[in-house]
């Protein structure tokens, strides 16, 4: 049976704020939330007035609610948070489009915003709260008693584990890591919005690169940034009647492999060395009907290179444990690429904006608009956070 | 010598690990055993995700196994980590209590010659009174 849900709902409007390092930002990170849903709606071609649901993801701190009077939004029919980080910046699409499909709202708005300036930085450790006996100082209680007490307290120390494994099972290099950091920035040469613009990246620079947690050096990890971004999802037959053309969302899945889990320990042996996506992939290529032949761009979730590597297996574009082959010989990079990943420069080098702002960048190749164009694009693929279950994908797909 | 400097978080002993960290201060390293279907857990958990009961003993390991994974943390992320980079993190996989992973450091080993599939034996770092954390160092 046909997925229901193909094509019949649309990714209709954008909108985006600047996008600054970590800390630079010049405004409240609720005003940023605020403009990139105003410029969306107005992308659009619709009034804040249509806009009956938002659909936000887990760290999320500007508050619907508020969001929704602050903007003169109309009778709000629908919100959805969706748990988790960077895992859900598809999940949300996909849940827009639920809604939208199934008549319980009409026009809903996927918003992220960050403002690390605001309200402290991600990569830092953080300790203290939440035990049963309540905070004792620098005492950790829960499972970071097991963790943070040998020095395991970051996002880049957790996942270098996993790309170690996966180096050590499959011969991977961190040259192959490399290739992914090198196609971020090269597209990010051409997008005056990244905030990478202007500093181009070698292989040598990467291997150069200062130390962060073993395979990963710097140019491995994602970015901190502030900014905002926003988009717009309503029916494609209502779509019709708007200012641009729809991009139509042909799949959307999310979810996880039985056995993963938040307990990363507990895991099964073989998601060490994978994304945790196999049974997002097979779903998402069943729901839009296409399989990896004929994915011509994808956005791929960096949270560090090796989990883009472990992502580009499971969906499928190479065997498992052959990502590291596959992405040598620049596979990865406009304009010649059998590939191209990340064309506005991805998490690494345009924003890392929790990965709403891959999305965009599907839209803007589908419509045309991206400043690093591949040629009749007509499927793009969208993977959120790899190895973060659950995580979730969209493939995108050209109006005509 | 702690592998650590002071400042490093401290576990808290809560209901659910009281018999764990009890043991350790007395460098012996039990791992929670579902006493229904004989699945091994570590992390501790309230219920067994094999079978869903939280009937559980604490089984004793030997401290044998091997590193599965590491990392060389070259960016310190906490400030008790500012004069200790690099150091290593190790999954540990025991080679008893159904190979579970056991997240630790290597002792009197060089970052460059941590290496996976490395037989390692527990050795213990007694940091207070109340707390012993299991390190290991090569076998």
């Amino acid at each position: 049976m046909t997925w229901p849900l193909r094509d019949r709902t649309s990714i209709v409007g954008i909108g985006e704020t600047e996008y600054t390092k970590a800390g630079r930002a010049s405004r409240s990170e609720f005003e940023l939330a605020c403009e990139a849903v105003m410029r969306a709606v107005e992308d659009a071609g619709l009034s804040l007035s249509d806009v009956d649901g938002l659909s936000i993801y887990s760290g999320e701190r500007s508050e619907p609610t508020s969001v929704a009077q602050t903007l003169g939004i109309g009778d709000l029919r629908y919100v959805s948070l969706y748990p988790g980080g960077g895992n859900s910046a598809c999940a949300i699409v996909h849940h827009a489009a639920m809604a939208v499909a199934s008549g319980s709202a009409d026009v809903v708005v996927c918003y992220r915003s960050i403002c690390q300036g605001e309200f402290g930085r991600f990569g830092r450790a953080r300790v203290g709260a939440g035990t049963a006996r309540g905070p004792v100082g620098n005492s950790v209680g829960g499972p970071p008693a097991f963790t943070m007490p040998v020095g395991l307290m970051s996002a880049a120390q957790n996942y270098a584990l996993e790309a170690r494994r996966h180096m050590y099972e499959y011969g991977t290099t961190t040259q192959h890591f490399g290739a992914i950091s090198v196609a971020a920035y090269a597209h990010a040469q051409r997008n005056p919005r990244a905030v990478m613009y202007g500093r181009p990246l070698t292989m040598e620079d990467h291997a150069n690169a200062r130390l962060i947690a073993d395979p990963y050096r710097l140019f491995d990890c994602c970015q901190e940034s502030d900014g905002a971004c926003a988009l717009v999802v309503t029916s494609t037959e209502r779509a019709r009647d708007l200012r641009r053309d729809p991009v139509l969302i042909a799949g959307a899945a999310e979810g996880l492999v039985g056995g993963d889990g938040g307990d990363r320990l507990r895991r099964p042996r073989e998601l060490w060395t994978s994304a945790g996506l196999a049974g997002v992939a097979a779903d998402l290529y069943e729901r839009a009907g296409v399989g990896p032949g004929d994915i011509d761009v994808a956005q791929l979730y960096e949270n560090f290179t090796g989990q883009v590597l472990m992502t580009i297996e499971d969906f499928g574009f190479c065997a498992r444990g052959e990502g590291g082959p596959f992405v040598e010989g620049g596979t990865l990079e406009w304009p010649n690429g059998a590939l191209p990943i990340n064309t506005a420069g991805g998490n690494l080098a345009e924003a890392y904006i929790h990965g709403l702002s891959l999305v965009h960048e599907g839209v803007r190749q589908l419509r045309g608009e991206s400043t690093c164009q591949v040629d009749d694009a007509e499927h793009c693929l969208v993977v959120a956070g790899p190895s973060a279950p659950p995580s979730s994908a969209l493939i995108l797909r050209r109006f005509r | 010598m702690p592998y650590f400097p002071e400042g490093m978080p401290v576990p808290v002993i809560e209901s659910l690990t009281e018999p764990f960290w009890p043991a350790a201060r007395e460098h012996r390293l039990l791992i929670q055993h579902c006493t229904v279907c004989g699945t091994y857990r570590h992390l501790p958990h309230t219920l067994c995700g094999n079978c869903q009961s939280r009937e559980h003993d604490w089984v004793e390991s030997s401290g044998h196994g091997s590193v599965y994974t590491y990392t060389i943390v070259g960016h310190p992320v906490h400030d008790a980590t500012n004069d200790v980079v690099p150091y290593n993190v190790v999954i540990v996989e025991l080679d008893d209590c159904g190979n579970v992973l056991v997240p630790s450091n290597l002792v009197d080993c060089a970052p460059d010659e941590v290496a996976v599939g490395m037989p390692v034996v527990v050795e213990w770092d007694d940091i207070t009174d109340e707390i012993a954390i299991p390190r290991f160092r090569r076998a």
